[in-house]
């Protein structure tokens, strides 16, 4: 380190003593809107996107999270309080969520 | 503002997932520990109950059980803590987006011009407190300070469930008298070294002569000065994270591996994992780094820097063999192995040969993360994970990542 302007600017004392496992960092680092779950619930006038992670057929990655699901397969699988939990559990700029999984940009072909 | 800076310090973190995840063990003495026939026989983290046994982090599972006959010992679940430590960030950004994460446990904050959203630091202190115990399930220590440093020596001071507001003029009485080690900053061959300039306190380092201090530990001697008369400039970063300097895995063996064919593969299968990640990022790496530890605690770790960057497993895995083959005689048994990969930048060009082999190097990595993205990590595995000598397989893919 140069001089002492550089130490600080650099936060050079605590990147230098920071300890972060690395899904720690993929969990902070990104939004729900880069989140492999995200999903896209179209139904009759509108399509808005939502959280697959709580879809319990879709939870844990068992099944591949498709880009588009109707409204009718979300109501048959969680029904209408579940769909309303999926479609609120989805705030595209706030941090990614403890069950995040990074992947938006592979399923994008991104 | 005075105090804008907090450090929200979770108390006993691990035990306390555990505790609030199962209602049973609240108020019960609970180690959080390895498997000692893993050989990760340690305390990670002790409750409350557990530790006025004493019970501390790190000491051996064994030493804990003859310590506290009645401990309820679990072993660590690391998705549960990330998901956790997830959770309370999201709950401090709620209040600033000025969060920094410094650990698993630990965020920095800066509340600077929320005052007219939230009230005070120390009332935004409170109300972080209640949400993540509330939420969460979680005690926490809060610091509140004029600057980082401060905040991480006040949130050190109450513990558990602690708020403590430490600004300028409290530094006579709580920090000058402290021992040097407890500064930021300051381990154990630096302590030694101050010690020999007859330096014993923070007070004393505080008042020490600025230019002895420079002349003998060049800018650090500059630091110290500072930081013992509770002076720090640096910034909360919240888009530290976001700046990857190197990505490696480590793992302890079930057992000794003696021979470079038996290293070999452990060796391979971090590579792979290691390459993995850093193609997930979109970033190659120049650097590769190979430690080893033996039965005797004894560790090397040596680097060396390909003519390119890289994000291939082939070429990781054949600077890391020429470092295995030059650094470590085969005799030698080896306990713990890890594999870094560092020099990381975006991968925005690659170099490719007359022959072809790199395009065919990266369609097949490419090809074997389709798979891997599709059906999770452990669908595709190298036949080397099948033999005796492999790991990841017996451990179901939960390595230890540095």
């Amino acid at each position: 380190m140069a001089n002492i302007r550089d130490y600080y600017r650099k936060n050079f004392l605590y990147e230098s003593h920071r300890l972060m496992l690395p899904e720690l960092r993929d969990k902070v680092a990104h939004t729900c809107s880069q989140c492999k779950y995200m999903v896209t619930v179209v139904g009759k006038t509108e399509a808005r996107p939502g959280c697959a992670a709580l879809i319990p057929q879709y939870a844990g990655l068992v099944r591949r999270v498709p880009e588009k699901l109707d409204v009718i397969d979300v109501l048959r699988l969680v029904g209408k309080e579940g769909l309303e939990r999926v479609l609120t559990g989805f705030e595209p700029q706030r941090q990614a969520c403890g069950l995040f999984h990074p992947g938006f940009s592979q399923k994008d072909g991104s | 503002m005075r105090c804008p800076i907090l450090l929200a310090d979770m108390n006993a973190f691990f035990a306390s997932v555990h505790q609030a995840m199962n209602p049973v063990l609240r108020g019960k003495p609970v180690i959080v520990g390895g498997d000692p026939a893993k050989r990760h026989g340690i305390v990670l983290a002790a409750s409350y109950e557990a530790k006025a046994c004493g019970v501390k982090t790190g000491m051996a599972v064994w030493e804990a059980r003859s310590l506290c006959p009645r401990g309820i010992f679990v072993k660590p679940r690391h998705g549960h803590y990330v998901n956790f430590s997830a959770r309370i960030i999201r709950i401090m950004r709620d209040f600033s987006p000025l969060v920094e994460p410094f650990s698993i446990d630990e965020a920095f904050m800066d509340v600077s011009g929320c005052e007219s959203l939230f009230g005070s630091s120390t009332d935004i202190a409170l109300q972080i407190k209640g949400r993540i115990k509330r939420e969460v399930g979680v005690l926490c220590s809060v610091g509140v300070a004029p600057n980082k440093l401060l905040a991480k020596m006040a949130a050190g001071m109450q513990k558990p469930d602690g708020l403590t507001v430490l600004d300028f003029p409290d530094l006579p009485d709580k920090v000058w008298p402290l021992p040097v080690r407890e500064l930021f900053g300051v381990g154990g061959r630096l302590e030694k070294r101050l010690r020999d300039l007859n330096i014993h306190t923070i007070g004393e380092l505080a008042s020490y002569p600025l230019p002895v201090l420079k002349k003998r530990f060049g800018l650090i001697g500059h630091i110290l000065s500072l930081s013992a008369n509770g002076i720090d400039y640096s910034p909360v970063d919240p888009h530290s994270l976001e700046r990857v300097k190197s990505i490696g895995h480590q793992i302890t063996l079930p057992r000794d591996y003696r021979g470079y064919h038996q290293i070999k593969v452990v060796v391979l299968e971090l590579c792979e994992l290691v390459c993995r990640r850093v193609r997930l990022g979109g970033l190659v790496g120049r650097t590769v780094s190979l430690t080893l530890k033996d039965t005797e605690f004894l560790w090397v770790s040596r680097a060396r820097t390909m003519s390119y960057p890289s994000a291939a497993t082939g070429d990781v895995y054949r600077v890391a063999l020429e470092l295995l083959y030059q650094h470590w005689p085969s005799w030698k048994p080896v306990r713990m192995v890890g594999v870094s990969l560092a020099g990381l930048v975006k991968n925005t060009a690659e170099q490719i040969d007359l022959f072809g082999e790199v395009e065919k190097a990266r369609l097949l990595n490419a090809a074997c993360d389709r798979i891997k993205d599709r059906f999770g990590e452990q669908s595709l595995l190298r036949a080397v994970s099948l033999t005796p000598e492999g790991v990841l397989l017996a451990r179901n893919g939960e390595v230890t990542r540095g």
